[in-house]
């Protein structure tokens, strides 16, 4: 019988069959190859890194306990890693279930592709457009902010995201269009929000004088007569 | 008549992603694009969008918890994967038909006497090695089935058991990683209570992984 190779040269289906046999090795060597997908694909998909991090520990501990039930012939390790880890950030999410930070929120939303005259997407690699991206992914429903992290983000084939997402590859597909569309609305929203902002206060315009009137009624209430 | 531009919106969404379009769909796609400015404009603000969308997914940082997170990891692997009568349980339960939980709980315990008990005695005081040889070892009485009634009838269930269990049994696998199972027989009675065990030597057992 052959050596056993090194772990870090043994595929990922056959780790996980000697995570379920007990194999500690195995297990540290499929954690540290495949954390840092569970971690950014939880990053992404809620926004908040302690968040992730909790995911990532729930992740394994499932793996750690469900090795046995993969099955290498309906998703590779990838797809059912992120399966586990979107199963896991859903809980998360209903749990602590709150309004999604929608910094574009209010006014409605352009279309983004009609108007020829400003380009929403001008300027995207600066760092402030990258955070302001990433939040307005955070702001997409979540099937459709699922697609995009799977398919764009952690470039999966529709395939794999298909298998992770639980869903057939057209509607995979078809998420992931509507979720560019929209996000491409939100970038345009928040592009005509600041122009619109720069228009009313430009950065080098005086400030306005602070109207009296509050002056007036605090002085009246505390009865001090200092304004 | 011409085709309306929504008819392309997929393919013009794929082409910006760098997916590869069929030869059909790429000249029907190239030939609406030479003249539709709409969807050329749409097509190039696809393309940024994907360009935005890699900047996000490469400026993600990484764990700074990563490391904790894996030595509480390690440990609750060493706890589940230990020598817990639950887990040597349920290894024992998989290998029985028609498994009786009550049962396997007591042979689970009932093996573990016997590994830290017998087979440590057989093998000390040098470290243990299971044996290299093409056999299989000879049955040994669990110290519980004495005072059972008289072995009538019975069977022989085959287990696996964890290498990692082992060393807490005062056996060793050596040489070879730490992972893998090794497998034993264990004579199950006629009233379904375990009798006797051995371990089934094969070069699977010695201190490879299966």
């Amino acid at each position: 019988m052959a050596a056993e190779p090194p772990t870090n040269r043994i595929p990922d289906d056959r780790l996980l069959r000697l995570v379920a046999a007990g194999d500690a090795n195995a297990f540290t060597e499929l954690f540290r190859r495949r954390h840092p997908d569970v971690f950014r694909f939880a990053l992404h998909l809620t926004g908040s890194a302690a968040t992730a991090d909790d995911i990532v520990q729930d992740v394994f501990l499932i793996v750690m306990r469900d090795a046995a039930r993969y099955d290498a012939g309906r998703a590779t390790v990838t797809a059912w890693l992120c399966g586990i880890a979107r199963n896991c950030a859903r809980q998360r999410l209903a749990r602590d279930s709150r309004p999604a930070p929608d910094e574009l929120a209010g006014g409605r939303e352009p279309c983004a592709w009609g108007r020829d005259s400003v380009d929403p997407l001008d300027g995207l690699l600066r760092t402030e457009r990258i955070d302001a991206l990433r939040r307005a992914i955070q702001t997409l429903p979540l099937p459709y902010r699922e697609a995009l992290v799977l398919c764009d983000l952690q470039e999966l084939a529709y395939a794999e995201a298909a298998q992770a997402a639980g869903c057939p590859v057209g509607t995979v597909r078809s998420r992931l269009h509507r979720a560019r569309a929209l996000l491409a609305a939100k970038v345009a929203a928040l592009a005509f929000r600041e122009a619109d902002a720069r228009t009313v206060e430009p950065e080098d315009a005086e400030p306005e004088p602070r109207p009296r009137v509050a002056g007036t009624l605090r002085m009246s209430r505390s009865g001090t007569g200092a304004v | 008549m011409k085709t309306p531009c929504r008819d392309y919106e997929s393919d013009l969404v794929e082409l910006a992603r760098g997916a590869d379009l069929d030869a059909q769909a790429t000249s029907h796609l190239g030939r609406h694009l030479a003249e539709c400015p709409t969807c050329g404009l749409r097509l190039a603000q696809e393309r940024r969008l994907t360009v935005a969308l890699r900047a996000v997914a490469g400026a993600a940082e990484a764990s700074s918890r990563s490391a904790a997170i894996e030595e509480d990891l390690l440990r609750a692997f060493a706890r589940q994967a230990g020598p817990h009568p639950r887990r040597a349980a349920r290894l024992f339960a998989r290998a029985r038909p028609g498994p009786r939980r009550w049962l396997a709980a007591a042979a689970a315990v009932i093996l573990a006497v016997v590994l830290g008990q017998g087979l440590a005695r057989r093998r000390a005081p040098s470290p243990p090695e299971l044996p290299a040889a093409s056999e299989e070892l000879a049955f040994v009485t669990l110290p519980a089935a004495v005072g059972l009634p008289p072995f009538e009838s019975g069977r022989i269930v085959r287990v696996e058991l964890p290498v990692a269990v082992l060393p807490a049994y005062g056996l060793e696998v050596a040489p070879g990683p730490p992972g893998g199972v090794v497998e034993a027989d264990v004579l199950v009675g006629q009233d379904e209570l375990p009798r006797a065990i051995r371990f089934v030597n094969s070069a699977s057992n010695q201190g490879s992984t299966r």
